[in-house]
């Protein structure tokens, strides 16, 4: 059930709210319950990386009242949607990871931003307020509405970051050292009080050459990495390649990029993931 | 007899005049239009008493930097519920990291928070400092809530400070100068709102 759902209004009349990732479509559906329609601007089965522009996605740009953005480096694509929607100068946007800390991707010497704060449940729960206020902005007549529902989804998101906390502390996390082939994960590790030694790919979505894996591989023995997140919706025979060079456990994560748009779908993946993060920490307590 | 015209060939001066000009005229629009080009949008360059979110801070630093960010909003909208400030004993309710005691509060040094008022009650200003880290080289820790008036819904002057002093004390008096003649450093974040000035040049 939506947060918020006690609430209930008729939704005719209501706005009509753009998204562009998976994660963005439960928080927005989340925040406005039935009082405004949200909008994916791509197909639920589309790759959002490198995506290319179709001319369905502008037909729904051109329908939209307002769109809600990653927009620091996960959905560039979808500005390219909106200008050639013809709206680039009169679509609201809201920008979810305004009041978001931003980290580097893990281990990349140049600093580089990692766009990934749609996979952890802190920064989530920042992108909503930031949304809810966007949205109230936009629609002040709903604001209050808007408000009191972002506030009930935050604490049911707090609560299940609470609950895994809790597993999290009966674990020895003492032997758990990990890389991920994605470099998606630093904010979600992060707020679980873990990190992450290496990323395989040297940039979002570029797979290595030979050299930088071989040198990837290099690393990862020098850190005594054990284990590696692979990802959930990608085939890749790299992550193979490197169990059988470094004896690390393999386990895979989703950074919530695919399926369908629900809004149940950010918890579902996070409770996916964080269920594979305890399975995997467990996987390396060393037994006397 | 043949009523063919021979046509003599130029002279190559007009042609390399020709090519000389646009040649000019291509290097002069290219010098016009770097010197007359507007600046490129970067972030401010840090003062003596700061440090950057993104690139200065320690491992378990950053993490308490982002909960501290994090609690922010919430701390906000409690006061905007309330009209009074959260204690820990609240915050920790709520599961509110850094405050709530968690594997995240133990893996990064299990810091003890306190609320407080400055001595001087500076315009409504709270504070939430946190010592006592036992995670090497981690530091001490001040959200500041700072100059809210009577009557106020939100208060738009947080800032997070850090210092080197794992054990620093509270600061009886949290005006800026102050905290910077005590050691206290404040972290200046680098969020979303300056990565999209960084990549679009403009601000949302």
């Amino acid at each position: 059930m939506l947060a918020g759902a006690a609430h209930a209004a008729d939704s005719a009349g209501g706005l009509k709210v753009g998204i562009t990732l998976h994660p963005y479509y439960s928080f927005v559906a989340n925040v406005v319950g039935d009082r405004a329609e949200v909008i994916p601007l791509i197909n639920s089965e589309s790759n959002p990386h490198g995506y290319s522009p179709q001319p369905d996605d502008m037909r729904r740009a051109t329908d939209m009242d307002v769109m809600v953005v990653n927009g620091i480096g996960h959905d560039e694509w979808a500005f390219e949607i909106i200008e050639a929607a013809g709206r680039k100068d009169n679509l609201p946007l809201i920008y979810a990871n305004n009041a978001v800390a931003l980290l580097p991707v893990s281990g990349d010497q140049e600093l580089v931003v990692n766009a990934h704060t749609f996979v952890s449940i802190t920064s989530a729960v920042q992108q909503v307020y930031e949304i809810a206020r966007g949205l109230g902005a936009i629609d002040p007549d709903n604001a209050l509405f808007y408000r009191e529902n972002a506030q009930a989804y935050g604490a049911r998101l707090r609560r299940l970051r609470a609950n895994y906390m809790t597993q999290f502390s009966e674990l020895d996390t003492s032997s758990f050292n990990s890389a991920t082939m994605h470099g998606a994960y630093d904010y979600m590790m992060q707020e679980f009080g873990l990190s992450v030694a290496a990323v395989i790919e040297p940039r979002h979505g570029v797979n290595p050459t030979a050299r930088q894996l071989a040198r990837t591989i290099d690393d990862i023995k020098a850190a005594n990495v054990n284990v590696l997140f692979a990802e959930a919706y990608f085939s890749s025979r790299l992550a193979d390649t490197i169990q059988e060079a470094t004896d690390v456990q393999v386990y895979s994560f989703s950074h919530i990029d695919a399926g369908p748009y629900t809004p149940t779908r950010f918890e579902e993946e996070m409770q996916a993931n964080l269920d594979t993060l305890a399975e995997a920490i467990a996987s390396t307590v060393v037994v006397e | 007899m043949s009523d063919a015209t021979v046509i003599s060939p130029q002279n190559g001066r007009i042609e390399s005049a020709v090519v000389a000009t646009v040649f000019c005229a291509v290097v002069a629009v290219t010098v016009l239009y770097a010197l007359t080009r507007p600046d490129q949008p970067a972030p401010l360059p840090l003062l003596e008493w700061q440090v950057s979110s993104f690139s200065d801070l320690t491992a378990e630093d950053q993490a308490i930097h982002s909960a501290l960010f994090g609690a922010i909003g919430e701390i906000d909208w409690y006061y905007y519920r309330l009209q009074t400030w959260p204690d820990i004993p609240e915050l920790e309710e709520d599961v509110l990291p850094p405050f709530y005691k968690d594997a995240f509060w133990e893996k990064n040094g299990a810091l003890q928070w306190t609320m407080g008022r400055p001595l001087n009650n500076d315009q409504g200003a709270t504070y939430y400092h946190g010592a006592g880290g036992v995670v090497p080289g981690q530091g001490s820790y001040l959200l500041l809530m700072g100059h809210i008036h009577a009557g106020m819904l939100y208060s738009n002057q947080n800032t997070i400070w850090i210092h080197d002093d794992v054990n620093a004390p509270y600061p009886e008096i949290v005006r800026r100068g102050s905290l910077i003649r005590a050691g206290w450093k404040q972290v200046i974040t680098y969020s979303g709102a300056d990565e999209l000035e960084r990549l679009r040049g403009v601000g949302s």
